[in-house]
């Protein structure tokens, strides 16, 4: 443990702390409800999509590129996963909710549990290939990863319409009651008061977190971010790392496809606009360097949780929703700024001390 | 008359300090050359008379009053200007447009062609070139694109024009060119302040010289004064002959042999051999083919034709990772950019060639790669604050050191290492020979690229010479000589030492 604590270098967990000062100033404040589990709950329940889609982004930003298409590919993979339950459902879809039992009698059996089981598998296949899409359009093709990854976002965004046929779809419709409460679970079930995403979420980081840290992929897609000139030169094969970053962002969007489907109960082709910013903005405020070469899933997390907050607390504390983006983008602004303010502080201080040596120098030969 | 002096100038970059408490004089109507090694300081002074850099401390004398020099524009009014190796132009405008980009003249928004093009005329008529100011200037030679620099120079009205290594891309006749402009400069009463690394110019053009040395004053002298051998012990600090001394080694098996190696457009027909022990320079002029030749061997380039053995097996080399595999190491001259990770720890830059050796269950062990760092650290003796330090933040001649280690911790017993001392001070380039020759004795065979003929001269047992993408020269150490170098490096001989094969 000492071991471990001795590598880290605190200076780098600004997000972190900035995280814990929001929290202890809620509570000074004595936001109304802000003590309560319930809203703790609801921040993490927010925290965890972001999150787990924050790992994939980390990774992929620390290679240097960015994936602008996971609001699109979680709208698709939301709206396949609730179109693929209702398909493997032998409930028609268009009848009253509840009802259960046909005109003539016959009882809905709803989805078998094998239905169940691929519809997850199918949906987070279909998270794979589309990011190996991305990654195989950046890497082989050579499209720049912001063109790349726009083309897919329209084509992942019209495919959502197209599945779905742009209606949204209830998923308490194809199921029984019974069924529907292991969706239910997985979507707002908690244990000891904290939502079950969050865990997945949790197991997601730690993967994440071993990826970057402990196995050749990790080095490899922090050397890329760092130069891909002496990468080569190393050995690392660029094309396949790169895809299979991408590859990974997709698997872990199909994760929190699945569980945000589950969450909300329901799936529509136009949602998630402009989730990737949201995505991008955590990972950047995670001090994921957006040039590359560095990157902390800790920090991603500790930012998706910020967000999460100021998105939970912000009504609590009296404050017009509509601020939401105005504090959002300020946030991001100032954590920025605050980057070159600390090189000009570094800057001032070389030159400080160079000065300083001067005068003694200066004070010797007198 | 001193137009422009400086005084106790100190500049440091984060983990170097590039200029320690410089103090210099021009005076006016001089060629004044600044000479010194890469590293010695030689650019930031000029950066920092040019306002590319802002000093930490100390003073900049202008007339005898003291310049406030923060930015270019302020460099300009100060009347300095800089000629950068590196030519600043916008190469799709003119001449004219080049010349006069920040002072247009013109009205309402509009710029008057018919002034801007006459007082381009005037200007180039003072020095009696031939360009035109209507030219573009991606259609101009080299050496007329820097003279529109220096008329760039003129129409500030700078008294003091400072030239970064202008003649490193010239011709010789273009050479003759420049000379004559800077002495009519002179005469004009400008002071020319002249960074070369060819000594033989400081002495043909120059009034006097100033040296620097790891960012330290050495001295002012005039040119009349020395000869070119004080100068260079000026530069270098000791007689260069006892910083490395060569001495013989075994030799042992043949472990790289390159066979009718071609790349079209760089270089064709490159045959040669290292063996176990050896260490065998590689000279040639910029734009030979030498890197090119090195970049096939390690499979950074393709090469089209010709075979590639290692310790008498052919072996296929695409990528890098071939290459490693086989034992082939490579140090790359783009440090910064293409050989290390600058983000990332050193330990991390140490271990990249061979996460695979050290993982366990696709894991990377912690300890084994602590162990890797140890144990180079104990052979080639890098400092380094902590094993989890950005490797960005050490010296360059550290860095260096951790790019070869990397290749040697693949187990690659061949290197072909480019320009293995550029950017590193004096003390750790007599490190890297050290090692060079300690692992030559261990049985390593190593191939130097190198700009600098005093390096091969003295750390190769025997080196090749690259003239227009053909080796023209295989030379032995006995036969060695800076004139013989350089007639092959030009096309005017071949030489092959007999004896020795390729």
């Amino acid at each position: 443990m000492i071991r471990v604590l001795k590598k880290v270098d605190f200076r780098d967990l600004i997000i972190f702390y900035a995280l814990l000062v929001l929290w202890l100033l809620l509570v000074a404040l004595d936001a109304p409800g802000f003590r309560q589990f319930s809203t703790f709950a609801s921040i993490m329940q927010i925290a965890s999509f972001m999150g787990i889609c924050g790992v994939g982004m980390t990774l992929c930003i620390a290679s240097k590129h960015f994936d602008q298409s996971i609001g699109a590919m979680m709208a698709l993979l939301g709206c396949t996963f609730v179109v693929l339950l209702q398909a493997f459902s032998d409930r028609p879809p268009q009848e009253t909710v509840g009802v259960m039992v046909r005109p003539d009698g016959v009882v809905y059996m709803g989805i078998p549990w094998q239905g169940m089981l691929a519809a997850f598998l199918i949906t987070i296949a279909m998270g794979v290939i589309c990011g190996l899409l991305n990654g195989v359009l950046v890497a082989k093709l050579r499209i720049p990863a912001f063109i790349a990854t726009l083309g897919t976002l329209y084509v992942f965004r019209g495919s959502a319409y197209l599945v779905t046929g742009s209606n949204p779809i209830v998923i308490n419709q194809v199921m029984t009651k019974d069924q529907y409460g292991i969706f239910n679970y997985l979507g707002t079930g908690k244990i000891l008061h904290i939502p079950f995403s969050f865990y997945v979420m949790i197991a997601c980081a730690i993967a994440g977190g071993i990826v970057l840290r402990k196995m050749k992929l990790g080095r490899d897609t922090l050397a890329i971010g760092n130069s891909v000139e002496a990468s080569r030169a190393s050995g690392i094969h660029i094309d396949k790392t790169k895809i299979l970053i991408f590859t990974l962002l997709g698997f872990f969007v199909g994760i929190a496809a699945i569980l945000n489907t589950c969450f909300v109960a329901s799936a529509n082709p136009g949602m998630f606009p402009r989730f990737e910013f949201d995505v991008i903005t955590t990972v950047v405020l995670g001090g994921t360097a957006l040039a590359g070469g560095k990157g902390s899933i800790f920090n991603s997390i500790s930012a998706a949780l910020f967000i999460a907050t100021l998105t939970v607390c912000m009504p609590l504390l009296g404050i017009n929703p509509y601020y939401d983006g105005i504090i959002r983008g300020s946030i991001l602004l100032l954590a920025f700024s605050s980057n070159e303010i600390r090189r000009q502080i570094e800057v001032q201080r070389i030159k400080a001390a160079a000065r300083r040596e001067a005068k003694t120098r200066a004070a010797q030969r007198a | 008359m001193t137009v422009c002096e400086v005084k106790n100038i100190c500049k440091s970059f984060p983990g170097v300090k590039a200029l320690t408490d410089v103090s210099v004089a021009f005076e006016k109507g001089e060629v004044h050359a600044v000479v010194g090694e890469n590293g010695a300081g030689k650019s930031t002074l000029m950066k920092i008379l040019g306002g590319a850099y802002s000093l930490d401390s100390g003073t900049i004398l202008m007339d005898g009053k003291e310049a406030a020099i923060r930015s270019i524009p302020d460099a300009l009014r100060c009347g300095i200007s800089v000629i950068y190796q590196e030519l600043n132009l916008m190469k799709s405008l003119t001449v004219a447009e080049n010349i006069f980009v920040s002072d247009l003249p013109g009205r309402a928004g509009c710029v008057n062609y018919r002034v801007l093009n006459q007082r381009t005329q005037e200007l180039i008529d003072s020095l009696g070139l031939k360009i035109k100011p209507s030219d573009t200037v991606s259609m101009l030679s080299v050496s007329e694109q820097q003279m529109v620099e220096i008329l760039k120079a003129l129409s500030h009205n700078s008294e003091i024009i400072i030239m970064d290594e202008p003649t490193a891309a010239l011709s010789t006749q273009e050479v003759e060119t420049l000379y004559g402009i800077i002495r009519k400069l002179k005469a004009d009463g400008k002071t020319i302040l002249y960074i070369s690394h060819r000594l033989r110019e400081v002495f043909d053009l120059a009034d006097r010289v100033s040296v620097l040395r790891d960012g330290l004053f050495v001295g002012t002298k005039n040119v009349a004064e020395i000869d070119e051998r004080k100068l260079v012990e000026m530069m270098v600090g000791r007689d260069i002959s006892q910083m490395y001394t060569y001495t013989a080694r075994q030799l042992g098996e043949t472990m790289l042999e390159v066979e009718g190696l071609e790349k079209k457009e760089a270089f064709t027909g490159v045959t040669f051999s290292l063996k176990a022990g050896e260490v065998v320079g590689m000279a040639g002029l910029m734009g030979c083919g030498r890197e090119e030749i090195a970049k096939s061997i390690y499979g950074l380039l393709r090469a089209d034709a010709g075979t590639i053995a290692v310790n008498g097996k052919a072996v296929s080399i695409r990528r890098p990772a071939d290459a490693i595999k086989n034992g082939i190491g490579f140090v790359t001259e783009d440090r910064k950019d293409a050989g290390i990770f600058a983000l990332m720890t050193v330990r991390e830059n140490l271990t990249m060639n061979i996460l695979r050796l050290i993982s366990k269950f696709r894991l990377i062990s912690g300890k084994k790669e602590q162990e890797v760092l140890d144990e180079y650290t104990g052979r080639m003796d890098m400092k380094y604050a902590s094993e989890n330090q950005r490797i960005m933040n050490l010296s360059g001649g550290n860095q260096q050191k951790f790019v070869l280690a990397r290749a040697l911790a693949a187990n690659c017993k061949v290197l072909v290492l480019c320009e293995p001392t550029r950017g590193i001070d004096v003390g750790a380039k007599a490190e890297v020979y050290r090692l060079l020759a300690d692992l030559s004795r261990q049985g390593y065979a190593i191939l130097v690229i190198s700009s600098e003929l005093p390096e091969i001269m003295s750390i190769c047992f025997r080196t090749l010479v690259v003239y227009h993408g053909r080796i023209t020269g295989n030379i032995l150490r006995g036969e060695m000589d800076e004139n013989r170098i350089m007639r092959c490096a030009t096309g005017a001989e071949t030489y092959f030492s007999e004896g020795v094969g390729l």
